[in-house]
């Protein structure tokens, strides 16, 4: 039973960081691709 | 030395670090074990979502108020920010309720709340896309993002207010918190990582968000010559 809980663990684990991260990442390009067009548009 | 820019999302990966580090140092729980750990991540995952949204209405209401620019992208960046947060609480809390509750899924007063709320702010970021004049979509959204927010106390007191699956509050509520102090400990740095990375996204959106208007206004001002080239009369003479 003990090892069958921390797999539950270490599921909700893995798709918080995979999830957070992702988020982040996806933000940042925006970002940097909105700032090469308006750089681009000066 | 770190650029001034990189402290926010520093800051919010050493809290994190700290938090996963206390996430599996603290004991287990006496009924559910090492399942509890799941709430270090669940519960700063609704927090923030709730805490995004405050944002927009906060963001919502400055705006009708003033009509600073600003207080819309404040709000857009809560709205997204907050659905993001709430959809990562919703596949959390499956994930802890199908070993604890048997099911992954249950018709219960927090999670139907909870799962309206989320559906609610998705309309809210449907809307910002189907409008595409700025002054028009501003104004709206800033309504639905008002409105929007009366819906947060429902879903926090839905515990108390009905006879429901999902148990009540055990830290924001009257008198000491009904938790070990170890695990409270766990769950506070988690808190606070969590709410880091909230203002970490959310400082981005917002610049993305000025950038975005920025280029938006440029093409709007733009002459008529700059998108539209003149027709070339000579060789039109010479199709004559």
């Amino acid at each position: 039973m003990p090892t069958s809980e921390w797999w539950w663990v270490v599921a909700g684990y893995t798709l918080t960081a995979v999830f957070v991260l992702t988020y982040l990442l996806v933000l940042h390009r925006r970002g940097a691709r909105a700032r090469r067009r308006a750089g681009e548009r000066l | 030395m770190i650029p001034r820019s990189a402290v926010l999302p520093a800051s919010a990966a050493s809290a994190a670090a700290g938090g996963l580090a206390l996430a599996l140092l603290t004991p287990p729980d006496r009924v559910q074990g090492q399942l509890v750990r799941l709430m270090y991540v669940h519960v700063p995952a609704a927090w923030s979502g709730y805490l995004a949204f405050a944002l927009t209405f906060v963001g919502s209401a400055a705006w009708l108020w003033r009509r600073w620019p600003w207080a819309d992208r404040l709000a857009l960046a809560g709205a997204e920010a907050g659905v993001f947060f709430t959809g990562l609480a919703i596949v959390l809390g499956s994930i802890w309720g199908r070993p604890v509750w048997g099911v992954w899924w249950a018709w219960d007063a927090r999670l139907v709340t909870t799962a309206l709320m989320f559906f609610v702010y998705l309309g809210y970021l449907s809307l910002r896309r189907g409008v595409l004049d700025p002054v028009a979509r501003a104004r709206r959204s800033a309504v639905f993002g008002v409105v929007a927010f009366l819906q947060l106390p429902v879903v926090h007191l839905s515990v108390l207010w009905w006879r429901t699956l999902h148990q009540p509050p055990t830290v924001l509520r009257g008198g000491d918190p009904s938790i070990d102090h170890q695990m409270l400990a766990a769950l506070l740095v988690n808190l606070v990582a969590f709410t880091l990375v909230l203002a970490t996204a959310v400082r981005a959106r917002i610049r993305l968000a000025a950038v975005e208007d920025d280029l938006a206004e440029r093409a709007a001002v733009a002459p008529a010559g700059a998108a539209v080239r003149p027709p070339d009369l000579g060789r039109l003479r010479a199709d004559v």
